[in-house]
């Protein structure tokens, strides 16, 4: 299986561009998902490797092998070798289960119990087993999706490109489809690029993810790192929830101390705020630790506030303080005996300072 | 018959898809003399002229809006995705337009063409310059007698109409019963 790269890739659509000059890299293997809000240029980056339309500039290899260089080189989709499952699946009505999975090795000139014997083998490994002969129509929109799936493996496919697979599915099935997708790409071994806009799904699936907004990479990394370690506060505020507080840093003064807005008494960072003047502050509410009975006296961060609201929330409670001017959400898992006042403290290594945009 | 003139045409978008609404927008009489002029300008042999095929083609022309018509929206309605899911299973343009687009737009088509038999069998006007006394035009021949008063013969003519277009509409009839799953 070859690795991905992308090179300097831009494509507008009119005077609206999509692509920034994107570069990527996806290893052997690997499953990269690209993330980001709807518009960001996701399918278009998707489309622009599976070759269905072509950047204006940049480089596309898979491996050493160039499919798409500027204006010299485009090779056409058909040519590719990649397996693409659309978001509308896009399994042809007109033919069974067996038929469609069969059409990219007729095209091939497969012998013919070759390639029954291939259509039994892809029908197997996406548990479709014993349905060769039902039409579309007659699948669930899961099954169908499998069908597509096979589809695109059929002929063992270079790279599997896949544009948010699951998003015609109910939550508990995509939950499943998730882990069996997962499972069945690391058996096969085969480089993916996924698409989708759920951060669930990207945190859960990835070996690496790369988070998009309005055609510019922000920033690239395993779910752990894209999680803990944002890279800033698009990427904070995009994967999962977070408490963004305004807060300043003194001209000449310590950087690991903040102030934030309304609070009296600054707050240590680690590592230490990138500038001075406005910066900006992100938690998130599951780092926030509440001392029901008061803080032990050298806890750093230690700040008794008030209890806005709280919330039952299933596996957890939820509780909105007020830190200072802001608001600020808390999340524990059980809930707590409290006054109106509490004291939570915010581990300095939880925090992650930004500069502030202007 | 001209009508597979017409099918490799449909696909090709852009400006045809103009090109294929003129025809329908000049006045037929006008049309027929394009058709004329066209045919002696380019087969000085006339024997196009003289044919039915040549017929064929100027009705096949002048319709093509019509049957474009009926014919563009069931086209639209299958989604480009299955195409390019062609395209990327390794099927080049025409191979995934053969063995997808079209064969999914049969139902539609057959629609299309009986839409268009009914349409060329009422059309007289382009025939006007065209026709020659082996290959009359039914609509135009209703004219003509229909201008010389012999009543008997019209109504004869209207029903020989009539029929031919229940026979096709019943041809077509079948067609579509037999409806692919969608
Ligand atoms: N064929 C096209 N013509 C013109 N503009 C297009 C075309 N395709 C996409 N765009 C524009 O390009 C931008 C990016 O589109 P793209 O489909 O890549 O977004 P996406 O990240 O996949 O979003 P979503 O999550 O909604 O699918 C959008 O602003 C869209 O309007
Ligand atoms: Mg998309």
């Amino acid at each position: 299986m070859p690795d991905l790269t992308l090179t300097g890739l831009a494509k507008s659509f009119g005077a609206n561009t999509v692509l920034h000059d994107l570069d990527l890299h996806v290893e052997d293997g690997e499953l990269f998902t690209l993330l980001g809000p709807s518009g960001c240029g996701k399918s278009t980056t998707l489309w622009s490797i599976a070759g269905l339309h072509s950047p204006d500039s940049g480089r596309i290899a898979f491996g050493d092998r160039v499919v798409f260089d500027g204006a010299r080189v485009d090779v056409p989709p058909e040519k590719r070798n990649c397996g693409v499952v659309f978001q509308s699946y896009a399994v042809w009505p007109h033919l069974t289960v067996l038929d469609n999975v069969a059409y990219p090795l007729k095209l091939r000139k497969v012998p013919r119990r070759d390639r029954a014997r291939r259509v039994e083998e892809v029908l197997e490994l996406v548990e479709l087993g014993g349905l060769e002969d039902r039409y579309p129509h007659e699948l669930s929109g899961g099954q169908q999706q499998r069908v597509a799936l096979a589809r695109a493996l059929a002929h063992p496919p270079d790279l599997l490109l896949l544009d948010e697979p699951f998003s015609n599915l109910d939550a508990k099935l995509r939950e499943r489809a998730r882990d069996w997708l997962r499972i069945l790409q690391q058996r096969i071994g085969v480089t993916t690029v996924f698409v989708t806009h759920d951060q669930d799904e990207a945190l859960s699936m990835s070996d690496r993810i790369m988070v998009m907004d309005g055609g510019r990479v922000r920033q690239v990394g395993s779910p752990e790192e894209i999680y803990h370690e944002p890279a800033d506060e698009f990427v904070a505020d995009f994967i999962g929830t977070v408490n963004v507080l305004g807060a300043h840093v003194p001209a000449g003064a310590d950087r690991s101390q903040v102030w934030v807005e309304g609070l009296g008494q600054p707050l240590a960072v680690s590592p230490a705020a990138p500038a001075e003047g406005d910066v900006r502050l992100a938690i998130r509410p599951e780092r926030i630790v509440v001392h029901p009975s008061g803080a032990p006296a050298a806890t750093p961060n230690a700040v008794t506030v008030k209890v806005r609201s709280q919330a039952f929330l299933g596996d957890h409670y939820r509780y909105v303080v007020a830190l200072g001017d802001h608001e600020l959400v808390v999340r524990t898992l059980s809930r707590i005996d409290h006054g109106t006042e509490l004291t939570v403290e915010l581990p300095p290594e939880a925090i992650r300072t930004y500069a502030a945009q202007a | 018959m001209s009508v597979v003139a017409h099918r490799s045409d449909f696909r090709l978008r852009g400006s045809l898809q103009q090109a294929m609404l003129w025809p329908r927008m000049m006045p037929g009489l006008v049309c027929g003399m394009a058709f004329f002029w066209a045919f002696v300008l380019l087969d000085p042999t006339d024997t196009l002229r003289g044919s039915l095929w040549g017929l064929g083609l100027a009705f096949a022309v002048r319709n093509l809006a019509i049957g474009y018509s009926a014919f563009y929206p069931a086209l639209a309605a299958i989604g480009r995705d299955l195409d390019l899911a062609a395209r990327t299973s390794g099927a080049g343009w025409w191979r995934s337009m053969i063995s997808i687009s079209l064969r999914l737009s049969i139902p539609a088509m057959a629609t299309c063409f009986v839409l268009l038999f009914v349409s060329m069998l009422n059309d007289a006007d382009p025939a006007v310059f065209l026709v020659t006394d082996e290959t009359p035009v039914m609509g135009l021949t209703m004219l003509q007698l229909a201008a010389t008063s012999t009543g008997g013969a019209v109504a004869a003519f209207g029903v020989i109409q009539m029929l031919l277009t229940v026979a096709v509409l019943a041809i077509g009839r079948l067609f579509l019963g037999k409806r692919i799953h969608a």
